[in-house]
């Protein structure tokens, strides 16, 4: 709770904030809202915006504001979902792995090497092309291939604090590993999954965006950003600003997940150093991992170390 | 493992090591785990690749014929595809003419699936290499370019490129190339390929721009890293050190710094691998390359099962072959390691 | 004791230090006023405890102030005649000529000095072939002299190891075989032998008195531990919150210290005598840095402290033969 208390004191916090509230707000009541039907076909195709169409018609004369709003939710639940099946399978595992004896503990470790060199794209269309297209398919595809981070920060975070005094007195003094792990290892654990999982969130926002330009997931003409950003780039020469909105939606939210993360690390270490701009946050990480490596992938690929990136252990 | 106070070690008499063989023995340790673990990896790889193909309700009838295939016509085409044995003994089978290259035919056209691969991988590793290459050469230029002056122009430069392509989904950035220097600059053709053996420039006309879009983000993964591990190693005792004894910038950076900001780096090189691979689909869609991401689209669009699989333990096994590589070269440039990995070696 | 022991006041300065201050962070003055000179051959020890100012001053000799330090005023002239610069204004270009050439250094924790991933011989090798620019071959036969030279006695072998493979007593033994390499008139000792075992730190110094000889080096020698001072240099310079509060021949300020800092420390050190050692401490805190005070900065830890003692700055007092103590009580007792 302090964390969380800490979090809303920092300035760039609340701003990522606000705008993932905005976010949330569209993908809630975004479809309701939406001035007209985000399917119907207007006979003014590719319109400039207007009174009549605020953001423009795209090409074949759907309401660019429209199906921004609406496509939201779809956008949002594909990532939500995907960060959700990687949580489920990374953490416990996480937890587990530490106590689970070394051949125990190879095992998982190889189990999640061998998840880290599917690259997504690839996964997702195997997945495609065996289990059927679609969004849940793709999503859960994604999340497997996500667990593997939630997997190593939680183990790295566990068996930094396995080996801490205090739970190893715990331990000693007859504590139940049950309580051990309730006590003393959720408070360290759950700010750096949340770290993670902030990341992980617009890592799959990316993914999402990307899967619908290769037709997979989600299939047109059903409204979502990434959908409407690869449609748009293809009618450049006639509407070279379309793509400027559903990228700008795109960039904003995964920028502001990114900034969350940051301050969720500082809020959690409770070391508020020095006053972090806006920018700084957006450009670069608190331990200055670039951003654009999968915010959960740690190591090379395939690792006999343990993930050495504990953030706030 | 991070902090070694050597100052705590007493001076354990050393026994002598006796040449080569000494030496090699010392290596064959990391070097013996890190094939376990490939070989598991592999392994646990084919088991997740056949277990999809288990757990797809297709069945070649179906897919071939669509509606109007008949019980006798899926029974038919299972046996003839060996799907009508139980799992296990179809799973090593499949393993086993794997291992021999014999990924099974397409349910389609009955073409080995190794074939269609064979066709379509050179495509995907020369992009791919020369990809990677490009990767390597900005991401350094640009990660020792922000790293010499730090907040300087360059490091500001870099900074905002980084996070921009951090933000935009790949995609994005294969169309804008394409804009720019197809569409409006007319330089380059927008899509097509020519094999590296037929003529080598007319490739490379065609392999740049996706090999470009390919890189730019693995380029920017590598220069925040670069620059991270210079910056922090520039700090480091040991730089002062070098300092102290009059060495420039220069010599500091390269002959000192660089050494030991490398393996995370390399680490990150490691990562891109999947990555570039990765966004090979995306590249080979948008430039229109007979590649095997495209080999995998259409045999999914049309539920191709046995090629789907064969492109996909192919791709593992590049990636798993590529992160090989990058270990090796890590356990090769920790002299620790090299030693037997009896020290802590540097950080 | 040796000749070598023996101060000369007769030869030039060849570090010259005069009214030099040292802030860090916001302003806060961690060094003040400090004026000192250090003259061909000779060795001073800078001593204090941890925060007086010692190793700050040090560092702005070197030009290695932390990000947040900077010289406020002052000069730090090295050399005289033809050749002497001043260091407070010099630039990556001056200091690059000048470091490893003129002035040399050594540090505690030589480990962490050392590139992690380059053999030792490597390093000293490297040092003679850029900065003394001999050829490949020659740096190597120089190499193994050197690290002969400062007691290493396997140096062929050493030459080929990695610093994690050799003990912090033979690191600190290869980082003076580089710093003493070319030459250099100055040497500066931070606490080099602080993090090492007893009879290691016995050696290191009696190889720095060596080397001084051989080399005809000046050596400044910054410790917290009077005993190291007393054995190696001819001058002390006594150092308390930022400022030189006392300054002499070693033998003459440990024998008959003037400050009541210099006092409460040769009471807590003991030099020498077992039988009296106790477990004696100062008592309070030193000032932190910035921390201003309008008379003496040790008039709150002090048994003698009188209203004299804070109403104003109190000057460093010459008490002839090179001594100079900062205490209203030394003028009326002298």
């Amino acid at each position: 709770m302090t964390t969380v208390r800490n979090l809303l004191r920092i300035p760039s916090a609340r701003v990522a904030l606000v705008i993932l509230g905005a976010v949330v707000f569209l993908a809630i009541f975004g479809e309701r809202l939406a001035p007209h039907d985000p399917l119907h076909q207007f006979p003014d195709v590719l319109a400039n915006p207007s009174g009549h169409y605020l953001l423009g018609t795209d090409y074949v004369g759907r309401d660019v504001l429209s199906r921004l709003m609406a496509g939201t939710r779809l956008s949002v639940i594909g990532a939500l979902e995907a960060v959700a099946v990687g949580l489920v399978l990374g953490v416990p595992t996480g937890l587990a792995s530490v106590w689970m004896g070394r051949a125990g503990e190879w095992v998982s470790l190889r189990i999640s090497d061998t998840l880290m060199i599917l690259p997504f794209t690839v996964f997702a269309i195997a997945v495609a092309g065996t289990l059927g297209n679609g969004l849940h398919q793709a999503m859960i595809a994604v999340g497997v291939l996500t667990s593997p981070g939630f997997f190593r920060i939680t183990r790295a975070v566990a068996l930094g604090l396995r080996t801490t005094q205090y739970v190893e007195a715990a331990e000693l003094m007859g504590a139940s590993r049950w309580w051990t792990l309730r006590t003393h290892i959720w408070t360290k654990i759950l700010p750096n999954v949340a770290v993670a999982g902030a990341h992980a969130m617009g890592t799959a926002l990316l993914i999402v965006a990307s899967l619908s330009f290769l037709g997979l997931g989600i299939v047109p003409p059903t409204p979502t950003w990434g959908g409407m950003l690869s449609a748009d780039l293809g009618f450049l020469e006639q509407q070279a600003w379309a793509p400027i909105f559903p990228g700008v939606l795109l960039m904003l939210t995964v920028g502001a997940l990114n900034i969350l993360a940051d301050c969720i690390r500082e809020a959690s270490t409770g070391q508020v150093r020095r006053r972090r701009s806006l920018w700084t946050r957006a450009t670069t990480r608190r331990d200055n991992t670039p951003i654009g490596v999968p915010a959960l992938a740690g190591g090379v690929v395939v690792t006999e170390e343990e993930d050495q990136r504990v953030y706030a252990a | 493992m991070t902090s070694t106070t050597l100052t705590a070690v007493p001076v354990a008499p050393r026994t002598r090591r006796d040449g080569a063989a000494h030496h090699v023995l010392a290596v064959a340790r990391p070097f013996g785990r890190l094939v376990l673990t490939t070989v598991t990896v592999l392994f646990l790889a084919s088991v997740v690749t056949f277990a999809l193909g288990a757990l797809s309700k297709s069945n070649p009838a179906a897919a071939v014929l669509g509606e109007t295939a008949t019980p006798d016509d899926i029974a038919r085409m299972n046996h003839q595809f060996g799907l009508d044995q139980p799992l296990v003994p179809r799973y090593f089978t499949w393993l086993g003419n794997a291992l021999h290259g014999d990924l099974g035919q397409s349910w389609f056209t009955t073409v080995p699936v190794s074939d269609s691969i064979r066709q379509a991988l050179p495509v995907d590793l020369s992009i791919a290499l020369l990809a990677l290459v490009l990767a390597i050469v900005m991401g350094v230029a640009a990660g020792v370019g922000a790293a010499l002056r730090e907040g300087g122009l360059v490091d500001r430069a870099v900074t905002v490129v980084c996070s921009i392509v951090a933000t935009l989904p790949p995609f994005v950035i294969g169309i804008a190339l394409i804009v720019l220097l197809s569409v409006k600059a007319q330089l380059l053709p927008a899509g097509g390929y020519v094999a590296f053996d037929q003529s080598p420039t007319q490739w490379l006309r065609f392999a740049i721009m996706p090999a470009l879009a390919l890189s730019l983000e693995v380029a920017a993964n590598i220069a925040r890293q670069l620059r991270t591990s210079l910056v922090g190693a520039l700090r480091e005792n040991y730089a002062i050190g070098a300092e102290m004894r009059g060495y420039s910038r220069r010599r500091v950076l390269f002959g000192h710094v660089l050494r030991n900001a490398i393996a995370p780096t390399l680490a990150v090189i490691g990562m891109a691998i999947p990555l570039i691979i990765g966004g090979a689909v995306m590249t080979e869609k948008l430039f229109n390359l007979p590649g095997i991401a495209q080999l995998a689209l259409q045999s999914a669009q049309r539920g191709d099962v046995p090629v789907v699989l064969g492109t996909l333990l192919v791709t593992a096994v590049i990636v798993l072959a590529g992160s090989l590589v990058i270990n090796a070269l890590q356990v090769l440039l920790n002299p620790a390691a090299r030693r037997g990995g009896a020290h802590g070696g540097p950080r | 004791m040796s000749t070598l022991l023996e101060p000369r006041t007769d030869a030039a300065p060849m570090l010259d230090v005069e009214r030099l201050q040292v802030s860090v962070g916001d302003n806060l003055v961690a060094v003040r006023d400090v004026s000192f000179e250090i003259r061909k051959g000779e060795s001073v020890g800078l001593v204090g405890e941890s925060g007086s100012g010692k190793t700050l001053t040090c560092r702005a000799v070197l030009g290695l102030l932390p990000e947040s330090g900077e010289v406020d005023h002052g000069s730090i002239v090295l050399g005289n005649g033809s050749d002497s610069v001043d260091l407070t204004t010099a630039r990556r270009g001056t200091w690059n000529q000048i470091r490893g050439t003129r002035i040399a250094a050594v540090f505690q924790d030589p480990a962490s000095y050392l590139n992690p991933s380059l053999t030792v011989g490597h390093q000293v090798d490297e040092q003679l072939r850029v900065r003394g620019g001999l050829k490949r071959k020659d740096a190597r036969a120089r190499t193994l002299e050197l690290l002969t030279e400062v007691g290493i006695h396997d140096a062929a072998n050493v030459y080929h190891q990695y610093p994690f493979e050799l003990s912090g007593g033979m690191l600190q033994r290869v980082i003076i075989a580089i710093a003493v390499s070319l030459n250099p008139e100055l040497l500066i000792a931070d606490e080099a032998t602080t993090a090492l075992d007893t009879v290691v730190q016995a050696e290191i110094l009696e190889l720095l008195r060596r080397l001084r000889r051989t080399h005809q080096l000046s050596l400044l020698l910054v410790t917290h531990d009077l005993a190291v001072v007393a054995e190696t240099c001819e001058r002390v310079l006594v150092m308390y919150g930022g400022e030189i509060v006392e300054s002499g021949p070693t033998e003459q300020v440990l024998g008959d210290p003037q400050h009541p800092y210099t006092q409460a420390l040769m009471r807590v050190a003991s030099i020498g005598d077992w039988s009296r050692r106790t477990l004696d401490t100062i008592a309070g805190q030193p000032p932190a840095a910035g921390e201003e005070l309008p008379g003496c900065r040790f008039a709150p830890r002090c048994q003698y402290a009188a209203p004299a003692c804070v109403e104003r700055p109190v000057p460093l007092v010459d008490l002839g033969g090179d001594r100079a103590a900062r205490c209203v009580r030394v003028g009326v007792t002298a």
